[in-house]
């Protein structure tokens, strides 16, 4: 047998790819494509931003695309700060403290009890399992208005309706069954033998959970967070049913800046707090993005 | 350290019986391979052991405590799995001392044993590393680790190295069989691979449909067959079978198959043959001798068919009427495809099974 030389490297060097056109029509089509639905979605953004920086003369003026001619921050303090609601002038800062002490315990709450429902529902799997995860799926797919009225008569029964602990409640029974089929589908891809030779390693059901599971399900983690983030500081409707006068969140303040009129509408000062309402999200998203995208695709494919 | 012992085992899974009047016993101490094909109950038999499957009815015993319905942690065994099933979160230490942090273990005892295990498997330097970090073998070798560090009774084995490459195969496999050595302690193992079985196992169990066929050490195994399945089972290439029936009459003993003759007084019969009786004739390929022509010494003969040189010998197939039978021909044997062959055997050391049974004769 005789073996041929491998072609040395300066040989192999000479073998140019060849190039492709920068320029072609499906090229210029998707990008085309990109540039008009990135239009139309920054647009309002750029409305809003705008309007919020403009004197009340300016805003008078009516010409919406026009840059201000001397940005008014002071618009934002004014939002935050001073800004009056009915009787009260103390701007929607109010607003934003009740969100976040709604926002960070819901969402540690509601995650927590996601994962842990996922987790029981893959790995220890009991009889009636399967049909509360039914069950629970069912609550995904009926429209929460149908539940309202029930849940108002409920907590009214319970004696806590409009108080703190109703809407925080009320946020962890909604998010529980996207949470808990996050989760599940996350587990259910984790092989079994895992929890096998954790169960004979002698680990229980919570101590599994939380040195094993738990940790393993970060990327999971991530996602849930982001999502009950989101979804409840932009919940407008449970707060201002459930969550009483003391405890409105700032989406619903919002709505009441925007609302209280003596006179002439202050666009400048509306558009403000809608900027300072909307940054949280904004922020969460901007920062996460990676991830956010990056655990639902690994939800969809795996599930 | 411990024996285990099965009586009368029956598992139903969703309806199925996959088990039924199942009966074993390891000795202490015992390496036992439980080989079979996929879905032959194998894996059900040992994850049972492990205690993760209700038992329907029977007993499992491990030492002189009845374990049947114990949780799997208090079973005092160690399981390695076929997906390693590491816990992707703690490096190699934590992985391996999960167990023993779990049971309260002092730290100081825990450093010792995991050091030990850490040695054993040549794991020392990889102790920081998560799973990911580490490749398949080391992966497994982890797994083994952590099993060998909880100081079980029993050692179980779920296909450990089937997701591993040929050659680190061959590697982990005299590492466990090194340390079965070294530990002396019992293990079970589960494995379709025959080459894991005969150089691993002081006794294999052949498994097919939940019932066990045949136990015994794998020398037992692979010359005494006690049915088709066995014999067919283990050895790479085949068995050679041939339909036939047999003669008896003059103290003789001839088995017809076709123009096909051959003298088989000298098989061990267990009970006297019938004239007549139809028979599967088994012969394995490396005991073909190859003679120079065709006699009474050497029976079969044929055109070659196929030649596979494997280095260290050749696989010679032959076509003998409507069959094709295989030998092993030293490498230096230069026959070519087409060239007229004749093969000869030791009858004592074939095999012979009732063509309706497929039991041995």
């Amino acid at each position: 047998m005789s073996s041929t030389p491998i072609a040395s490297p300066a040989r192999r060097a000479e073998v140019v790819r060849p190039r492709r056109p920068l320029i072609t029509p499906a090229r210029i089509g998707v990008y085309a494509f990109l540039l008009s639905t990135s239009v139309f979605f920054l647009l309002p953004l750029y409305v809003m931003v705008v309007t919020s920086l403009k004197s009340a003369a300016e805003v008078r003026q009516a010409v919406m695309f026009a840059w201000p001619a001397s940005p008014q921050f002071g618009n934002w303090v004014e939002a935050w700060s001073t800004a009056c609601i009915a009787l009260a002038c103390e701007g929607i800062q109010g607003g934003f403290m009740n969100s976040v002490r709604l926002v960070v315990p819901a969402t540690l709450l509601s995650v927590f009890l996601g994962a842990l429902n996922g987790y029981a529902l893959s790995f220890w799997r009991s009889k009636w399992g399967d049909i509360l995860f039914g069950i629970m799926l069912l609550g995904a797919f009926v429209p929460f208005q149908v539940m309202i009225y029930p849940l108002v008569a409920w907590t009214r029964m319970g004696g806590f309706y409009n108080t703190y602990w109703a809407i925080l409640m009320v946020h962890c029974i909604f998010g529980m069954p996207v949470l808990t089929l996050l989760f599940r589908n996350y587990y259910v891809a984790v092989p079994n033998e895992l929890f096998k030779a954790a169960r004979i390693d002698g680990g229980g059901f919570w101590r599994i959970f939380f040195q094993l599971m738990l940790p393993m399900a970060t990327p999971m983690l991530i996602v849930a967070t982001i999502l009950q983030v989101t979804g409840i500081w932009n919940d407008y409707l449970f707060g201002l049913i459930f969550a009483g006068k003391d405890n409105y969140p700032m989406t619903v303040q919002l709505n009441n800046l925007v609302n209280t009129t003596f006179g002439e509408r202050r666009y400048h000062i509306d558009m403000a707090a809608t900027i300072l309402t909307s940054l949280v999200p904004l922020l969460v998203y901007f920062f996460s993005g990676r991830w956010f995208v990056r655990g639902i695709a690994a939800g969809a494919v795996k599930g | 350290m411990a024996s285990v012992n099965i009586d009368q085992l029956d598992i139903v899974l969703g309806g199925n019986t996959i088990l039924k009047g199942m009966d074993l016993e390891v000795a202490d101490g015992e390496f036992l391979v439980l080989l079979g094909p996929s879905g032959c109950g194998k894996s059900t038999l040992l994850h049972t052991i492990a205690g993760f499957n209700d038992v329907a009815t029977g007993s499992i015993r491990i030492g002189d405590r009845d374990v049947t319905w114990a949780d799997p942690k208090d079973r005092e065994i160690g399981m390695v799995f076929q997906s390693y099933a590491l816990y992707p979160t703690m490096n190699v230490e934590r992985n391996m001392s999960f167990g023993l942090r779990v049971a309260g273990v002092p730290t100081a005892e825990i450093d010792q044993r995991v050091a030990r295990a850490a040695e054993m498997l040549h794991l020392g330097e990889l102790l920081k590393r998560r799973p990911a970090q580490l490749s398949g073998g080391q992966r497994q070798r982890v797994a083994i680790g952590r099993a060998v560090v909880r100081d079980a009774k029993v050692y179980l084995f779920d296909e450990p190295l089937s997701n591993l490459d040929a050659k680190l195969r061959a590697e982990l496999r005299r590492e466990l069989k090194q340390l079965h050595l070294r530990l002396q302690a019992t293990m079970i193992y589960v494995t379709h691979d025959q080459v894991e079985a005969m150089t691993l196992a002081d006794r294999i169990a052949v498994m097919r449909a939940g019932v066990i066929q045949q136990i015994g050490s794998p020398h037992d195994i692979y010359e005494r067959p006690v049915n088709l399945f066995v014999a067919g089972f283990l050895g790479s290439p085949t068995m050679n079978t041939m339909k036939g029936r047999l003669a008896t009459g003059d103290g003789k003993v001839v088995f017809t198959s076709g123009e096909v003759q051959i003298d088989v007084s000298a098989y061990p019969f267990v009970k006297p043959p019938q004239n007549g009786q139809e028979v599967v004739l088994g012969v394995r390929p490396e005991q073909m001798e190859l003679a120079a022509q065709r006699g009474p010494s050497a029976p079969l003969g044929g055109e070659v068919s196929l030649i596979e040189p494997l280095g260290p010998n050749k696989f010679v197939w032959f076509d003998v009427g409507d069959r094709s039978l295989s030998a092993v021909a030293e490498s230096h044997w230069h026959g070519q495809v087409g060239q007229q062959v004749a093969f000869g055997f030791d009858p004592a050391r074939a095999s012979l099974f009732d063509a309706q049974s497929e039991a041995r004769l």
